[in-house]
């Protein structure tokens, strides 16, 4: 039951316009689309260490973080507040409603593969239950590959939003792992953030964290509440509502520096990735040529899964662009514009800024010339500026039988 | 000549050097007010003055006379009359009111003036049962002016409109001690108590600069959270006036004073424990921003053209701002005749190196206390 492909994880900022690619995929013969894994079991991101703990897991534990009723999901659906991705039918009938809560990977997961994802969930709950103890990592690829045979595919693919930050702990935790990086012009990623219920939640919580110094959504502890100015303090989980949660100002500048941040410590660790794993796709572009760069995408996860049918039928998905920082008046374009501007030029300085010409098949010189670099630069701390060159000129030797992975 | 005292609020910052000034004088009992939160009252109060006394530099050497001539009396401001019985405690010769709420939000309104206004309504009811004879001592705030600028008179009622529940609750209490005649009250009004002038060092209770100073920290690690490296972008536009000044003076100034003019034969009821040599507010942020890794702040008279974290460093500060606009000179006629003397103290003195050394005492504090964030959102984000 083991992949023979390498483990791909789709990644970017937040709201880059991954979630359209999760669905395409998921109509891929080969290619199971897990999609919101990590966003779900780490509950907006803050559960990360309850979710990969750095000790061995058993079944048990393992379950606790799968069908967890995480704080923060809980509290938001409790209040009508879910996010839009949610696909977890809140029906009559349904088997977990608001009041009760809906297990993490039931949120969106799950329904994505299949609408009978209650018994699903229970297959799975089976499942886990054979787990011996080990790290997490290990039991979730376990997941991922059963899930991958229950559904007759070849390979996994992640995707959750916002996952660019994560890159560094899944480059280390999956050391043969593919990612591929969707970019989106950071004013639209801001605005549509400031929108989105997930990233509010998710930035609200950060907020209080910071001038807490604890996490009150995973603590008992009201030490310094007082501290919090009126808008967090009437969103911690026992005031929470739906009605100060809508009120709760959450600027597009405010996401257009948190896109400026992810986007730089983001480009750092996939520069220093061999360039074969690493493949950088622009949104817009895939929105202005779909069929070209989705193609190139499958053929990057694994040149035997390239299908043209499919290329065709996802292509015919794509929908309109909602949000667009065009539409702003001038004073927030700006404002945006100031906040972005470190984000973008993190990207003129890796190479990746945006070429609308470009196509799958050109390779900006630069971005490959870092790429294949950059190991041997790092490298010069260890074993010296000599070697280290012999290295980059080896590798750049090999710059013309190589593939192009980074476009 | 042994006299006593009863004191409400001694466990806090001001009310405990206090007692440790009092206790300077070796024929002085004092008794304290004290909540039992966790452990005895008796337990408390002693705990928390000798916290107070190494804080102020004292070795153990004073630890004797807080064990022999300091005594809890278990009761609560909240209660009526405090909660106590005046056969509890020997009669007083003077009575300190100096427990209060410092919390100054909106949203604490009630509980604000449940503390400042009817807890010294208690403590005033308290006082009359005791049979105090000479002086009710409150410990108000020079900030009861408000809104009001230029010279403050030391006199009941300034005129200018509060700027925070705080404000407003101190106004008011004030007004009830002045009313109760009999008990020949004194009203001390501290502007910005800050650590002692030796040691710099705070025994408990960080507010107002230090509630700054914890604030700027919060929101420069917030910024940093956001996006590393946001918050070192260079000359962050911050409103205040260049030419107000921030009146802070140091603990052990304020309670010397204090009891030097309760000591006094001064018959004027207002007195004004504020610094006559008060630094300018931009060099204190100057300094603060320093000492919390940040570039130096550009001041602004309006928001005009600011960015977003501008924009929310204002409203992070919205309480701190009336300390930095405007200019506030605070009369000192009747606190100079009680005292008697005209040189300056010492701890008056507040150059940038002073502050320096207040403000980083307090920065290490932080950087040694301050919880990390938990380790889920940081590896996370």
């Amino acid at each position: 039951m083991t992949s023979k492909i390498q483990p791909v994880f789709i990644v970017g900022t937040g709201r880059c316009g991954s979630t359209m690619l999760s669905s395409m995929i998921r109509d891929h013969a080969d290619i199971l689309s897990v999609s919101e894994f990590l966003v779900s079991v780490t509950d907006f991101a803050g559960r990360v260490s309850q979710a990969f703990p750095g000790c061995p897991v058993d079944a048990h534990q393992v379950w606790d973080v799968l069908a967890g009723l995480h704080p923060r999901q809980t509290t938001m659906l409790r209040h009508g507040v879910e996010m839009d991705e949610m696909l977890y039918p809140l029906a009559p009938t349904s088997r977990f409603s608001r009041q009760s809560g809906v297990p993490a990977i039931l949120y969106i997961t799950l329904p994505h593969l299949t609408a009978d994802h209650d018994a699903l969930f229970e297959e799975l709950r089976k499942y886990v239950m054979t787990f011996q103890p080990d790290l997490a990592v290990r039991q979730y690829v376990r997941v991922f590959e059963w899930l991958q045979a229950r559904f007759g595919k070849k390979a996994w693919v992640e995707r959750s939003g916002g996952s660019l930050r994560a890159v560094p702990r899944l480059a280390t935790s999956f050391p043969e792992a593919k990612f591929v990086h969707i970019v989106r012009d950071g004013r639209d990623c801001a605005i549509s953030m400031s929108n989105h219920t997930g990233f509010r939640m998710m930035m609200a919580c950060t907020i209080m964290s910071q001038i807490l110094g604890y996490d009150p959504y995973d603590s008992d502890q009201r030490d310094g509440v007082e501290e919090l100015p009126d808008q967090f303090y009437d969103l911690l989980p026992e005031r929470f509502s739906g009605e100060t949660f809508a009120k709760l100002d959450a600027p597009a500048a405010l996401f257009g520096h948190y896109w400026s941040g992810e986007m730089m410590r983001g480009l750092k660790t996939l520069a220093e990735l061999p360039s074969d794993r690493v493949l950088t796709i622009h949104f817009e572009d895939i929105i202005a040529h779909p069929e070209p760069w989705l193609r190139r995408m499958v053929e990057f996860i694994d040149p035997s899964f390239v299908d043209d049918e499919w290329v065709q039928r996802a292509a015919a998905t794509i929908r309109p662009v909602r949000s667009s920082w065009r539409a702003l008046p001038a004073p927030q374009q700006s404002a945006l514009a100031d906040a972005c501007a470190p984000g973008f030029r993190a990207l003129a300085e890796y190479g990746f800024e945006r070429d609308p010409d470009a196509s799958p098949a050109s390779v900006p010189l630069f971005a490959r010339l870092r790429q294949r670099v950059s190991p041997a630069i790092a490298l010069t701390k260890f074993v010296g500026v000599r070697p280290a060159l012999a290295i980059a000129k080896a590798r750049l030797g090999q710059m013309d039988g190589a593939a192009p992975s980074t476009v | 000549m042994a006299t006593t005292h009863f004191i409400t609020g001694g466990t806090g910052f001001v009310g405990s050097n206090l007692i440790l000034e009092l206790l300077s004088d070796p024929g002085t009992d004092v008794y304290a007010l004290t909540r039992a939160a966790g452990q005895s009252a008796e337990a408390r109060l002693q705990s928390a003055l000798r916290h107070a006394a190494r804080a102020a530099g004292h070795d153990d050497a004073l630890d004797g006379a807080i064990a022999g001539r300091c005594h809890a009396v278990e009761g609560d401001v909240h209660k009526e009359s405090c909660g106590v019985s005046a056969a509890a405690f020997a009669k007083p010769d003077q009575f300190w009111h100096v427990a209060a709420s410092l919390r100054y939000e909106d949203r604490y309104a009630a509980e604000i003036f449940r503390t400042n206004v009817e807890g010294t309504r208690n403590a005033l009811a308290l006082a009359h049962s005791s049979g105090v004879e000479r002086h009710f001592n409150y410990v108000s705030t020079a900030y009861v002016s408000g809104s009001r600028m230029g010279v403050i008179r030391e006199e009941i009622s300034s005129g200018g409109a509060p700027n925070n529940p705080y404000e407003a609750s101190k106004m008011e209490a004030e007004a009830l001690v002045h009313q109760n005649h009999d008990l020949r009250p004194r009203i001390f009004r501290p502007s910005i108590v800050i650590g002692h002038s030796i040691t710099r060092e705070v025994s408990s209770g960080f507010s107002g600069l230090y509630g700054f100073i914890k604030r700027v920290l919060r929101l420069r690690q917030l910024l940093d959270r956001i996006q590393d490296g946001l918050s070192s972008r260079a000359g962050l536009r911050v409103i205040a006036d260049p030419a107000a000044l921030l009146n802070l003076i140091p603990v052990d100034v304020v309670a010397r004073q204090m009891v030097r003019i309760s000591r006094s034969r001064s018959r004027a009821t207002i007195f004004h424990i504020t610094n006559p040599t008060p630094p300018p507010a931009a060099e204190v942020s100057r300094v603060i921003f320093r000492e919390l890794d940040l570039q130096s702040p550009v001041f602004v008279s309006d928001a005009t053209g600011m960015n977003w974290i501008e924009q929310k460093i204002e409203e992070g500060l919205d309480f701190y701002k009336s300390y930095f606009r405007g200019t506030r000179l605070f009369d000192r006629q009747n606190t100079d005749w009680a005292l008697g003397v005209r040189v300056p103290e010492p701890g008056y003195h507040m150059d940038s190196a002073t502050i320096t050394k207040y403000v980083r005492w307090y920065a290490d504090v932080l950087r040694g206390t301050t919880n990390l964030l938990p380790a889920t959102i940081a590896a996370a984000a």
